[in-house]
């Protein structure tokens, strides 16, 4: 049987770093509730000339560069990202042409923060159509630039970065992408949105530029995780026939270290096995997992031959999990 | 007093658009705005700083807090300072 292999993986942060202290537009009482409410100590923000694709880039290349492998060799990029260059192109036609990677077919996928299980089930699919055998995931955000600095509810909460996994076709291994779930409720579309700029609320009729503004319900996406992350990694390990004790690490969306030790207790699982990155970097959307499985086996805390679990959640309403053996 | 409290009402209807054609008035409690929590009491408190020479703390913004309150503190604190 053909499985999906992690060949490697990389990632990038911008190295302006952003404390809560820095967020001086919001009062010193406020900016305590912070660490208090999410856990998020700095996040990192990309400098004004760079773009999304930029980080995308920097991550590719590091991934690409741990094993020498040329990136004219690749023949598929998937980008996932919610905060695009543009509206249109997909933002992974500039990373195939920056990276060199001319014999790839490159496009977007955008599940929000859940992109990274949709973009793994997708990479995985594709290879596993037996088409392809070389394919780049790649997650990239910048909410920096999305962002209404005064909001509270969403600015001190996000940052920039990107990660990337190398997956290649290998037959009779044990490793590799085992399962994977994806779920989506459409009918809570509006709870984590950009409102205007789409053609449900045109530029040209929107009524201020904050309309661009990313905006979420911070109580809804806070109850809707309780919810849905502890029955998606159950139903993930029960369809694949694993226990919750073989699983090393799990890696779920840094969107909140109380969301994170909330699914650990939930599970019963010590929350020492939930890999933690939000308090440094924030939320980075669909890039925190793969930054966070980046950041796990450059640690050695996931080495060769170990279990992972990878659970997202985020804007649709959609979530995800995946079963990885590295 | 009224220019207190029309400068704050535009600031919840930008702040809030979900609040939709809800009257806003003096008798209202800050609780009633749609989805009104700590991080939208901040955001309120971010508005008024910027918008009146003075320090809003977060008990002043607590959901039961009745808007023409808030207009009458803002209100003394501007008397006051000239």
């Amino acid at each position: 049987m053909k499985r999906s292999r992690i060949l490697s993986t990389g990632s990038f942060l911008p190295e302006k770093i952003i404390s809560n202290e820095d967020l001086t537009q919001f009062s010193p009482e406020a900016r305590k509730l912070i660490a208090e409410k999410t856990g998020v100590q700095t996040r990192r923000h990309a400098n004004e000339a760079e773009c999304t694709s930029d980080l995308a880039v920097a991550a590719a290349r590091r991934c690409l560069q741990k094993i020498a492998f040329p990136p004219e060799n690749l023949q598929g990029i998937v980008l996932s990202t919610s905060s695009p260059d543009r509206m249109q192109p997909a933002t992974a036609t500039r990373v195939q042409h920056v990276l060199g990677a001319g014999n790839a077919f490159a496009f977007d996928i955008n599940s929000v923060c859940s992109g990274s299980s949709f973009g793994i089930t997708v990479v995985d699919s594709l290879i596993q159509s037996g088409k392809f055998k070389t394919i780049l995931l790649i997650a990239s955000e910048m909410y920096s630039k999305i962002l209404n600095s005064r909001d509270f509810s969403t600015y001190p909460f996000f940052g920039d970065g990107a990660g990337a996994v190398l997956f290649q076709a290998e037959a009779g291994c044990s490793g590799g992408v085992l399962h994977c779930c994806l779920e989506t409720d459409g009918s809570k579309n509006d709870t984590i949105c950009v409102p205007g700029g789409g053609t449900m609320l045109p530029f040209e009729k929107m009524p201020g530029p904050r309309s661009a503004c990313f905006r979420m319900r911070g109580e809804e996406v806070f109850a809707f995780t309780m919810d849905k992350g502890p029955k998606i990694i159950r139903r993930l390990l029960e369809e694949a026939g694993v226990a919750m004790e073989e699983v090393k690490c799990f890696i779920c969306h840094q969107a909140n270290i109380n969301i994170l030790h909330g699914i650990a207790g939930q599970l019963g699982i010590p929350k020492e096995r939930f890999f933690v990155s939000l308090d440094r970097y924030g939320n980075t959307a669909s890039a925190s997992v793969l930054i966070a499985l980046d950041e796990a086996i450059s640690q050695g805390r996931l080495v060769q031959g170990d279990l992972v679990v990878i659970a997202t959640f985020g804007g649709g309403l959609s979530w995800g999990a995946n079963l990885v053996r590295i | 007093m009224n220019e207190i409290l029309e400068k704050i009402k535009y600031g919840i209807l930008d702040l809030f658009p979900e609040i939709g054609k809800v009257p806003i008035t003096p008798e209202m409690c800050l609780g009633t705005i749609p989805n009104y929590d700590s991080m939208a009491a901040v955001n309120l408190q971010t508005f008024l700083e910027e918008n009146f020479p003075l320090k809003v703390s977060m008990d002043m913004l607590a959901a039961e807090m009745p808007l023409g309150e808030l207009v009458a503190y803002i209100g003394r604190y501007v008397k006051n300072r000239n």
